[in-house]
């Protein structure tokens, strides 16, 4: 979801009243010519807000709220849930967390295998899943008038749009910022995820909550990979008779 | 000119699969289809024609291998894009009662018609009955084998869930294919209508554009050996960890 371009500028001129627009491109790392065509657009793009806010030292989450569109982000920051935690836990991580727990009886939370960093491919649909109380798709689409399976179809692809991200989070019950963190627009510091809250959302899990999650995991990933086989084996042939 | 040019060289390129023992079917058929080419040209008629006995044979021969060429390529496609509607209408006792009834039609009206001098594309004999009844009955095994393959061809073609090279390729196979139907209803049933550009553009059109979506295949066929995917495994790991 964009803002809209006056509303951008209202807040560029409050937040960096010196700074030419060329000067607030070069800080944040976009190009000149992005922001122009948003601005004469009259619509600018979330993502260029979050980099501008940070090239102006700025708390994101802060400046989007200034915004119609975000308004009440900031208040309804919370800490994450643990299952929000696991869910961006990629399955290799959680595998290793099992091995590791297997062969050391007891082993001292330091010398667990690091988790890889996130957001990954799979964070998005990860979380997504993982707040959902088993109707969030039909409220997320009731609400915001997007069709199902155009939101299917972006979880798949692992996106979501900043909008519905929000309003998913909304919906479900949990802190507004976190859809943001797992669709990569604002990083987990920012929106007050604690460091290390993965690895101790782990170690609260028991060993056989562990190797449940572990399964479940698998499951899943092990229905996609046997779409992709069967499509690429059918191709494959399709092929073999042509070529 | 293109079309003549078009099917030897990618019969060529195909010949040395073809003497591995890769694919015949295919090679056979577009080595038929070169043959069909060259004696539609006037000057290669009029030259190969009177070796034959100058009574129009030549005419004959072409006719047959254009029906192999449809045959061929009709089970292939059928088989290749899973079309089984296709493969039984093409295949089936239905297909192989079109296929009886075209050889034998083009047979009989052949030997009625009084053709004694080379002429190509029977042109010199338009005022005959039986040579444009002659001309009608070797349209129709082609259209029907076209008309069977184009539903699942552009199927497949308008499908976003397949792989981008492949759905091109189809797409072109069923846009030829539908040039040939429309060819034939355009032959068929719309009477007195002058033979004119639409005639030669329709037919040679089509035979290019197969031609080149064969040919897309073949390459990306031998893309697909010369460079196998890595592990299924991987691949979806090193996406999910992907930023």
């Amino acid at each position: 979801m964009s803002v809209s371009a006056k509303a951008f500028q209202t807040w560029r001129a409050k937040a960096a009243p010196l700074e030419s627009t060329a000067d607030l491109c070069r800080l944040a790392g976009i190009k000149r010519s992005t922001l122009a065509q948003q601005l004469v657009r009259g619509k600018v793009s979330v993502s260029t807000v979050v980099q501008v806010a940070r090239a102006c030292d700025q708390d994101p989450v802060e400046v989007l709220s200034f915004f119609e569109e975000y308004r009440g982000l900031r208040d309804g920051v919370r800490a994450p849930t643990a299952a929000e935690l696991i869910s961006q836990v990629s399955y290799v991580c959680i595998l290793e967390q099992v091995v590791a727990r297997s062969r050391q009886p007891g082993i001292a939370p330091e010398e667990l295998p690091e988790l890889c960093p996130f957001p990954h491919r799979n964070s998005v649909r990860g979380w997504f899943e993982a707040v959902d109380p088993g109707d969030l798709r039909q409220r997320l689409s009731a609400s915001t008038g997007v069709a199902p399976q155009n939101l299917s179809a972006q979880l798949t692809a692992g996106r979501l749009a900043s909008a519905l991200a929000l309003e998913a989070a909304r919906l479900a019950g949990v802190s507004l910022a976190s859809g943001l963190v797992a669709t990569g627009l604002l990083t987990p510091d920012e929106c007050g995820w604690p460091p290390g809250g993965r690895e101790q959302a782990l170690a609260q899990l028991s060993d056989a909550d562990l190797v449940i999650l572990a399964r479940d995991r698998l499951d899943a990933l092990g229905k996609v990979l046997k779409k992709v086989e069967n499509d690429e084996k059918s191709n494959s042939a399709l092929l073999e008779q042509l070529g | 000119m293109g079309s003549l040019g078009c099917d030897p060289f990618f019969a060529l390129l195909r010949a040395p699969g073809a003497a591995r023992g890769e694919n015949r079917g295919i090679f056979t058929a577009l080595i038929l289809m070169s043959l069909a080419m060259a004696l539609s040209i006037p000057r290669i008629y009029l030259f190969v024609d009177p070796l034959l006995g100058g009574v129009n044979a030549a005419n004959l021969i072409l006719r047959y291998s254009l029906f192999t060429v449809f045959l061929i390529l009709g089970l292939k496609l059928a088989a290749a894009f899973n079309a089984q509607g296709a493969a039984r209408f093409i295949g089936g006792p239905a297909g192989r009662c079109v296929l009886a009834a075209s050889v034998l039609l083009v047979t009989v009206l052949f030997l009625l018609s009084d053709l004694p001098r080379s002429s190509p594309g029977l042109s010199g004999y338009r005022d005959q009955v039986t040579v444009l009844a002659y001309s009608d009955a070797g349209r129709l095994y082609t259209a029907y084998v076209a008309a069977c393959l184009v539903p699942a061809l552009s199927a497949f073609a308008l499908n976003s869930r397949q792989p981008g090279d492949i759905r091109f390729s189809a797409g072109l196979i069923a846009l030829g294919m539908s040039a040939a139907v429309v060819h034939t209803l355009l032959s068929l049933f719309v009477w007195g209508l002058e033979r004119g550009w639409w005639d030669t553009l329709l037919n040679y059109a089509a035979v290019i554009v197969v031609a080149f979506g064969l040919a897309l295949m073949w390459n990306s066929h031998r893309m697909a050996k010369k460079h196998p995917k890595p592990g299924l495994l991987a691949r979806a790991y090193g996406s999910f960890d992907k930023e």
